[in-house]
């Protein structure tokens, strides 16, 4: 367990490794950052005929770093009314976690036959990831709830109404399918039988079949992308900042390379659950060698995985409209939750039952069965619900005529 | 514990950019505050009232829902690394606390806990709410000449172009018992 | 900067506010009052929305979104259901600097969470006194100055202005009929480009921004043809009394025929792509509901009202131009609610491109504009060989020609519904007294309405639903 650079104890040449580590961990977010910007506005100008940026530099590449360096470069305000210690921290809030998340996330490293993903550097052993804390995805779960904390305090610090709402949407939404987003890895960690990045892509290698995004049934990667989705605040689940409704939401009162730190950690949370998504559920940087060293098609695998994903994020982006707030919240806890859940439970029981020598087939029956049983109650507490909430409701236009007569409607 | 520096040493860049870039922008922005660039953004108007002290309950309700089912997951964590090894068990443990939870779910879905949507019938009532319904069943056509000059049913325009006077005039004086509450409009 | 609560707003009992947009007397004590106090007081006087406390029981049950006035005690009754704690609703503005309030409309909303519970439009921030200014300019100017009202659909400013004109000198029978469907062609050009752009701002306002682009795009084929056929892409002063600018540029049926054949094909992948998918249902269905009898009491007209199920457009009902030869069907709604309006917006652009394409095939030949030197200036080949035409010329365009005495009202079914033009004319050649009868502004009315138990979102969705413009709402 762990990075086996730290088997041999502390010394300087460790330390070293682990300071090159980090600072190459730092620049790849970095400049993919840069590059995603350039990225989504491309595509998202293609999609929609138009030409995008294509002043600063070659095609535009550089004006993310023009937009970074024109921000520095502006008036820093904070509003009379807001929470000056909070309002300051909450930039660092959402940062942090960013950068912090891909530590975890392997880029390379060949995971086929004998090896196991170590590289050998200075005649130390080691993993082309950043950092393999054994609690691996729970430190992943654990930043995105500390990521939550920085925008609602931004919005909340700000002591304005508009980010304030934002911030209350945060709260509430993000919190939410970080539960969707729990369920739906711990079918990872059954199937893996470890929560250390690491190990799990160890234990996907080999072929597609045995990425978990087949192994685990693709329901926990529908559940995790959605999730992913909602809790990176990216269309069409970008309720927390929704210039439409809120104006931009939880930044509406941050300017200047305070506003321009938000948007970076976002970017950079974008690329990151990309990443996670790829380790997770893609096999990440496994995928066939034909010719030279593995280890450079195990960078170019992860690469072209990653640059799918963000693809994605983009298409979803200019395709579809937002979400409602209840209708995210409907979405997260009245399906994503009951749904991850069950297919846990189905997961694990199908793997119990192997071991045990049951029969497959009835253990997915019974399951099944448990299935119809549950989502009957489901939608009957749903049911029970809204007829609750009618009894409560504001008549309807044309439904009540006393009513109409006397003018309230 | 080793395996946990990279991440204090990734901790110490990141903040150490985030502190250098707002160190560089606050030596390299201009800084001329007056008290219309300070207030608090209100659409352009100078808000006249306190942000609210409190907020609906159930924004807080979904937080401690959410305990509820964080700490179901974080007992799931241990049991998915480990489940071999409690084998059938380990399971039925799981489905029973499961079970256990779920329950809870749903009663608090049933006591509307989970619902915020507004309080408004109309939402789920006579097929407004269809993902059948597209932007063209939902509308009808009324043919501009026939009835101008067919004359075999009477206009439907001018019927409702009398009942709009009759509501206008009812509205004058609160009431409306002229008006026609009949949606349905003769084609 | 302090910003003190205003405790002395206007008591409720003192005086009536009356409808949105109408001064009103207590103001302007009022504002000189916080001015002192406070230097960017963008203080409203009565229009703003106070505090459930400070008003009567009548503008509560009107902000609560109630159709018909009441008595006070009649209110009081009623309101003291709708009475309810403050504690956790918070009023905000929402407007005139926010990116979905089409431009510069104001609304204040009491929010509890994120529901809606009162709002109040407050309007005059793009006042431009058009009206006002139309008493300065000739008849002959009259047509730019109006023009520039609604400006997504300018042809029928200058429509009904030109009409209103005609109509009071008695020469709305000379009229050449190439003219007049010349008028009605590209006013159905001009409504299907409204249209566009409300389906390009409704997808906007709903955060999907591919559509916002594509609408705009579709029109801007649209604009273009305008462009060629007046010279300018807004604004065109086309429409003018007595006919219109010019004759169509050669050419123009293939120009159209093409931009309709292709418009038609994008309506269908739109239809896909935007409406027809579930997000665009959920977000849309079911919000802003307003039923028929609300929507007549309220004077809400256009798609809004049609969406309702009331089969009421002018083009049938009151047909003026040469409507009663062509043919297309009135669209009406079922539910009333933002999907509904939306879709018979978008049934409408398929009907105008209907009736445009039978103004390309009946498109009489024949003058465009009444040969009546009092009126409209002679053809230009005549004022090199003619002194009298030359004349004539330049006393229409420095003098304008006078209008005999008299008052008329003419209304035309514009994308945003029955926009009217009330001119009185005191035999001068300057209108004595115009006045506009704005579509958006009676529709904005029923925003309180529409928007009662809605989320913020809706509110969003519904304000593009009715799809406004501030210009013509302020004038």
């Amino acid at each position: 367990m762990g990075d086996p650079v730290f088997n041999g104890g502390l010394d300087l040449g460790v330390l070293g490794i682990v300071a090159v580590k980090a600072l190459i961990g730092f620049t790849f977010v970095m400049v993919g950052v840069i590059f995603m910007i350039w990225f989504e506005r491309k595509i998202i100008a293609d999609m929609q005929s138009r030409v995008g940026p294509d002043r600063a530099g070659k095609w535009g590449l550089l004006q993310t770093l023009a937009d970074g360096i024109k921000l520095i470069f502006k008036e820093d305000l904070s509003p009379d009314r807001s929470d000056r210690l909070v309002y300051r921290l909450a930039p660092y809030l959402s940062v942090a976690p960013a950068f912090l998340t891909f530590t975890i996330v392997p880029i390379g490293g060949v995971f086929r036959g004998d090896d196991d993903g170590t590289l050998r550097v200075l005649g130390n052993d080691t993993f082309l990831q950043v950092a393999d804390p054994p609690v691996g995805v729970l430190f992943l779960l654990a930043m995105s709830a500390v990521a939550v904390y920085g925008i609602m305090l931004a919005g909340w610090s700000s002591g304005s109404k508009y980010p304030l709402l934002g911030s209350v949407r945060a709260s509430a939404s993000m919190v939410s399918y970080e539960a969707a987003l729990g369920l739906s890895v711990v079918a990872v960690v059954l199937l893996s039988g470890s929560l250390s990045t690491h190990e799990i892509v160890s234990s996907q290698a080999g072929s597609v079949l045995d990425w978990n995004i087949v192994r685990t049934g693709f329901v926990p990667f529908v559940v995790f992308l959605i999730a992913a989705t909602a809790e990176l605040n990216r269309p069409p689940f970008d309720l927390v900042e929704a210039e439409q409704e809120i104006v931009g939401g939880f930044h509406t009162e941050y300017s200047s390379i305070r506003f321009g730190m938000f948007f970076l950690a976002e970017f950079m949370n974008t690329i990151t659950m990309s990443a996670i998504m790829v380790t997770l559920f893609l096999g990440g940087p496994d995928g066939p060698a034909p010719i030279g060293p593995p280890l450079l098609w195990s960078f170019f695998w992860f690469t072209i995985k990653l640059l799918a994903f963000l693809f994605l994020f983009v298409w979803l982006r200019a395709a579809l409209p937002r979400f409602r707030y209840d209708q995210l919240m409907d979405l997260g806890w009245k399906q994503l939750i009951p749904l991850s859940l069950g297919w846990l439970l189905l997961l694990g029981a199908i793997q119990i039952g192997r071991d045990e020598g049951w029969n497959v087939v009835v253990v997915v029956l019974v399951g099944f069965g448990i299935a119809v049983v549950a989502a009957g109650g489901l939608l009957g507490a749903i049911r029970v619900a809204d007829r609750r909430r009618d009894a409560f409701a504001e008549p309807l236009p044309n439904e009540s005529a006393e009513l109409t007569d006397a003018g309230v409607r | 514990m080793d395996d946990y520096l990279p991440l204090v040493v990734m901790f110490v860049l990141a903040v150490g950019f985030v502190l250098l870039s707002i160190a560089s922008s606050k030596l390299l922005a201009p800084s001329r505050p007056t008290s219309a660039k300070d207030a608090p953004y209100e659409s352009g108007i100078v808000p006249t009232r306190d942000n609210p002290e409190r907020f609906p309950v159930t924004f807080y309700l979904v937080a401690m829902i959410f305990i509820v089912f964080d700490i179901e997951i974080i007992f799931l964590y241990p049991w998915a690394v480990i489940y071999r090894e409690l084998g059938a068990f380990g399971l039925v443990e799981m489905l029973v606390f499961s079970v256990a939870v779920f329950v809870a779910f749903v009663y608090l879905i049933s006591n509307g806990a989970l619902d915020w949507g507004p309080l408004r019938r109309s939402r789920r009532l006579d097929g407004t709410l269809d993902g059948n319904r597209t932007s063209s069943s939902t509308i009808r056509r009324i043919p501009s000449r026939t009835q101008v000059e067919g004359e075999a049913a009477p206009p439907a325009a001018r019927e409702e172009g009398a009942s709009r006077e009759a509501v206008a005039a009812g509205a004058a004086v609160g009431s409306t018992s002229e008006a026609s509450t009949s949606t349905e409009v003769p084609v | 900067m302090t910003t003190t609560p205003h405790t002395h707003a206007p008591d409720a009992g003192d005086v009536e506010p009356d409808r949105a947009g109408e001064p009103d007397g207590q103001r302007t004590v009022d504002e000189t009052d916080v001015t002192v106090m406070d230097p960017y007081a963008t203080y409203e006087g009565a229009q703003e929305m106070r505090s459930r406390s400070e008003i009567s029981a009548t503008e509560l049950l009107r902000e609560s979104g109630a159709v018909l006035r009441l008595s006070e005690a009649a209110a009081a009754e009623l309101s003291e259901a709708t009475a309810g704690s403050e504690d956790e609703t918070m009023i905000i503005n929402m407007g005139p600097q926010h990116p979905s309030t089409h431009g510069v409309l104001r609304l204040m909303l009491e929010l509890k969470g994120e529901e809606v519970l009162r709002t109040k439009p407050i309007i005059g921030y793009l006042h431009t006194g058009m009206e006002k200014t139309a008493e300065e300019l000739t008849y002959l100017q009259g047509t730019t100055n109006t023009t520039r009202m609604d400006y997504l659909s300018p042809m029928f400013n200058e429509l009904v202005f030109a009409l209103a004109t005609e109509e009071l000198l008695g020469v709305a029978d000379e009229m050449p009929a190439r003219a007049t469907w010349i008028r009605m062609f590209m006013c159905e050009l001009n409504r299907i480009a409204s249209h566009l752009l409300f389906f390009a701002t409704n997808g906007m306002d709903m955060a999907s921004t591919t559509s916002m682009i594509f609408g705009i795009r579709e029109r801007d084929a649209l604009l273009r043809f305008f462009e060629q056929v007046s010279g300018l892409r807004m604004n065109h002063n086309y429409i003018r009394v007595g006919g219109v600018a010019a004759d169509l540029p050669d050419g123009w049926q293939e120009g159209v025929s093409a931009i309709l054949d292709t418009l038609e094909r994008k309506l269908v992948e739109h239809d896909e792509l935007f409406s027809g998918q579930p997000i665009w249902h959920g977000r849309s269905q079911g919000v802003g509901i307003i039923g028929p009898e609300a929507a007549v009491a309220l004077g809400a007209t256009g798609p809004t009202l049609r969406a309702t199920g009331v089969p009421w457009d002018l083009r049938r009902d009151d047909p003026y131009l040469a409507y009663d030869e062509v043919d297309f069907d009135v669209i009406v709604g079922t539910h009333g609610d933002t999907f509904d309006r939306y879709a018979v917006r978008m049934s409408e652009i398929r009907e105008s491109i209907r009736i445009a394409r039978q103004c390309i095939e009946g498109m009489p030949a024949g003058d465009w504009r009444i040969q009546d030197k009092k009126v409209t200036p002679p053809p230009r080949a005549r004022i090199d060989e003619s002194m009298e035409a030359l004349i004539h010329h330049f006393k229409i365009f420095t003098e304008g020609f006078r209008v005999p005495e008299g008052e008329v009202y003419v209304a035309v079914e514009s994308p945003r519904g029955e926009l009217g033009c009330y001119l009185v004319s005191d035999g001068s050649a300057k209108p004595y007294r115009m006045h506009i009868r704005g579509p958006s502004f009676v529709n904005i009315q029923t925003l309180p309405h529409l928007m009662k138990g809605g989320l913020m979102a809706d509110a969003v969705a519904v304000i593009s639903s009715i799809d406004p413009v501030m210009g013509e709402v302020d004038r």
